[in-house]
């Protein structure tokens, strides 16, 4: 089509400045529709077990597939939880740091199951005295096998889930598996060897950042300006991803045992293996 | 003209978003490497190093060997827990006994029969008498073994709801035994990061000492243990310096089983290794295998003082010489019988009886013919070469002063090939029937005793006039300890 011929006799040579001015505002409107980036935020406060484990993983495909979303701040403040709980979150969390950066901040602590997330970020934050590590695994082990007269089973381990030498011998292979998550989530920053990482001590953020167990001293905001430079974002926005993920508030699940006179006690409510910090200040196993 | 102004149309159709874009994002993010985790698939459960190897057989048992497994200080573990070296034990011809708190006997009356204690994770302290029975018991040539657990220590402080009782750890009861050999068992758990047997408080132990008890070991486990030191003992097992102890977590120099008192005393940190299935872990059914030969091995002598333990089968009692049956004889024979049979030994009457059999003879100083067989391993001068003793007696004994044979009576046991031979002089019946109520009635008030032999206040005299008797200045103690 020709120019001349559609252009508007009437305004004579003002349709250019018309026509620029509707470029302008399409422009404007193109403009209009790249997103403001966010930082997204997921909180891991309450012991890692299933139905925790779930939502955080719900607002990590959330932080995935949002293309808004362009980087991830883990805020943990937990003790740890259970080992396969840990896991999945874990690995969901490596899933989407091969797309978007993720940066840990550690609250009061991170112990355990919730280092194990840690190392699963890209940069790690705590604070002076935050504790951090207890790296390995506890377990009750199960009763000695036994017939009983009322309850019936097929096998001898059927009832205790096996004997309690192999459940001793298993926390060393899930232990294992901590150790390497720790090596590879740190790397050549890491000032402990593996002999002292299994022991299992737990540091302040202070002795954290000497040891290479985090990265700098620092609380949310930095964490968050830390993961919007290794993202390459600017005047982003912060959003939780539980709201961005649609999510309910926290459901809060009974995970540890309650004492007969209404003591909440730091021993897991169920037997079974558990990436967990246990306070030895609460004295007496239930 | 027309193409500057497209181009600036363009312009300004893109600026706007690339303005924007640019106030956003200043980089693409990009990862260099892919995200590693761990090889989940690589982790395997650590099994046990089984031993294959037969364990040798344990040593046959001395005649009467007699362990006693003491259950009586609040030890914490189960009959069932020791069953491998019971077995071993038992299979080559040694008694093992279990004394419980509700046993009659205490554990220093019942230490009388035995050839070898064992004691297990104690949470209760020893008593000073107790641990005195047990120092005689181990200068007579008896063996102990003391095993402790780090594992079944733990302390419940029970005062705090009642001030009756405070049960300790196991290493602190084990310790009020164990003070007068020079063990103290340390507070500890011995752990190993790198090498371990499951777990890092599973220690594989390969240093060994010189001894019987470590023959053939080239390595053993111990499932938590605590450390053992002892200035005069031997460090029988050590710790290479990759092994901590959780007390300094620092190494080297840590011993897990320690022997002393002349290798009569043995103290071992695990107790745990002894039960299935732990026990065919590496070389420890060998290293059980020769626990049970040290405590087979055993053999000491007695004091008559530990009657009626001084027995372990059927009594029969032999009379020297004329010594007339009197009614006061016979009741305190039956009293005498009355005391055995409590303890489940018969008592008879024999005037030859077979040469194999537990005895107590009866005798007078006037039968000194007769009393020769039974005296003389005693190295005793009996009074009155052939005269009266209550008017020339001089009653010898090895290192005492010379006492009045007409005021002394004496108790002697002699053990041979398993038999007990207890040989009670008088100078009269009289005396005869009071050794007979002494031994009965378990009242050595009126003695004093040394290895084998007891010397008894009898008739006239009393115990005081035994008080100079000595040699030397030390007042013996009644359950056999030299003077």
């Amino acid at each position: 089509m020709n120019m001349r011929a559609w252009k508007l006799p009437a305004l004579g040579s003002a349709w250019r400045w018309v026509w620029l001015a509707l470029l302008l505002a399409a422009g404007i409107v193109l403009a209009l529709l790249i997103p403001r980036p966010v930082v997204g935020t997921i909180y891991v406060n309450t012991p890692i077990e299933a139905v925790s484990a779930r939502e955080v993983i719900a607002q990590i495909d959330e932080a995935r597939s949002n293309p808004r979303v362009r980087a991830v701040v883990l805020v943990i403040d937990s003790p740890g939880g259970t080992v396969a709980d840990t896991e999945a979150v874990y690995l969901e969390l490596a899933r989407l740091r091969a797309a978007k950066p993720v940066v840990s901040t550690i609250g009061t602590m991170a112990a355990s199951g919730a280092y194990y997330l840690a190392v699963g970020s890209d940069y790690i934050f705590a604070m002076p005295t935050s504790q951090v590590g207890n790296v390995g695994v506890i377990g009750s082990l199960p009763p000695r096998p036994a017939v009983l007269e009322d309850v019936a089973s097929t096998g001898p381990y059927k009832l205790f889930g096996g004997p309690r030498d192999s459940f001793l011998r298993q926390l060393e292979a899930v232990k294992a598996g901590f150790i390497q998550a720790v090596s590879l989530g740190r790397g050549a920053r890491l000032n402990l060897t593996t002999e002292e990482i299994a022991r299992g001590e737990i540091y302040l953020g202070s002795d954290a950042l000497r040891l290479g167990l985090v990265d700098a001293l620092g609380g949310l905001s930095p964490a968050i300006a830390h993961a919007a430079r290794m993202a390459h974002i600017a005047h982003y926005a912060v959003a939780d991803l539980r709201e961005l993920a649609g999510l309910p508030a926290a459901t809060l699940v009974p995970f540890f045992y309650m004492a007969e006179d209404g003591r909440a006690t730091a021993y897991p409510l169920e037997a079974g293996l558990f990436l967990l910090y246990v306070p030895p200040a609460e004295g007496r196993q239930p | 003209m027309t193409r500057r102004l497209t181009l600036l149309g363009l312009a300004l159709l893109i600026v706007p978003a690339l303005v924007r874009g640019l106030w956003f994002y200043q980089g693409v993010y990009w990862r260099g490497s892919p995200v590693a985790t761990p090889e989940y698939a690589s982790f395997t459960v650590p099994l046990p190093p089984l031993s294959t190897a037969e364990a040798p057989a344990a040593r046959s048992a001395s005649p009467g060997a007699h362990v006693l497994i003491d259950q009586s200080h609040a030890n914490n573990f189960l009959a069932a827990e020791l069953e491998p070296l019971v077995r071993a034990v038992s299979t080559h011809g040694g008694q093992v006994e279990f004394l419980t708190a509700n046993d009659s006997g205490s554990l220093a009356t019942r230490l009388g029969a035995a050839t070898a204690l064992v004691v297990a994770a104690p949470s209760a302290p020893f008593m000073r008498d107790e641990v005195q029975r047990v120092e005689a018991f181990v200068g007579r040539g008896g063996r102990v073994l003391v095993l402790t657990d780090p594992t079944r220590g733990s302390p419940q402080y029970d005062s705090y709801y009642s001030d009756t009782s405070t049960t300790l750890d196991d290493s602190s009861a084990a310790n009020t035994l164990l003070a007068p050999f020079e063990i103290t068992v340390a507070d500890d758990y011995l752990y190993n990061l790198n090498e371990n047997e499951g777990n890092f408080r599973n220690v594989l132990l390969t240093r060994f000492a010189a001894s019987p008890l470590t023959a053939d070991l080239g390595r053993v486990a111990f499932y938590a243990a605590h450390s053992i030191a002892s200035p005069s003992g031997l460090a029988l097992i050590s710790a290479d310096e990759h092994t901590l102890s959780s007390r300094t977590d620092r190494g080297g120099d840590l011993a897990a089983a320690v022997l002393a008192a002349n290798e009569r005393v043995l103290a071992v940190g695990d107790l745990s290794f002894l039960s299935p299935p732990y026990d065919h872990v590496a070389d420890n059914a060998r290293w059980i295998s020769n626990l049970a030969s040290f405590l087979l091995g055993g053999e000491p002598s007695r004091a008559p003082t530990d009657f009626p333990y001084i027995f372990s089968g059927p009594v029969v009692v032999q009379a020297l010489g004329d010594l007339d049956m009197s009614t006061d004889l016979i009741t305190a024979l039956s009293s005498l019988q009355s005391t055995l049979d409590e303890s489940g030994l018969a008592l008879t009457m024999a005037q030859s009886p077979e040469a194999s059999a537990n005895r107590i003879v009866l005798a007078t100083y006037a039968d000194k013919e007769e009393l020769a067989p039974f005296v003389g391993g005693f190295e005793i001068g009996l009074p009155g070469a052939g005269g009266d003793p209550l008017v020339t007696g001089e009653l010898q004994l090895p290192g005492w002063r010379t006492l009045d044979a007409s005021a002394v009576g004496l108790m002697l046991v002699a053990r041979n090939a398993g038999q007990t031979t207890l040989t009670l002089i008088g100078a009269d019946a009289s005396a005869v029937i009071e050794l007979i109520t002494a031994l009965a009635t378990r009242d050595f008030s009126m003695c004093i005793g040394q290895e084998g032999i007891a010397a008894c206040a009898t008739g006239p005299a009393d115990l005081p006039s035994l008080d100079f008797a000595l040699t030397n200045d030390a007042v013996p103690t009644l359950d056999g300890a030299l003077p």
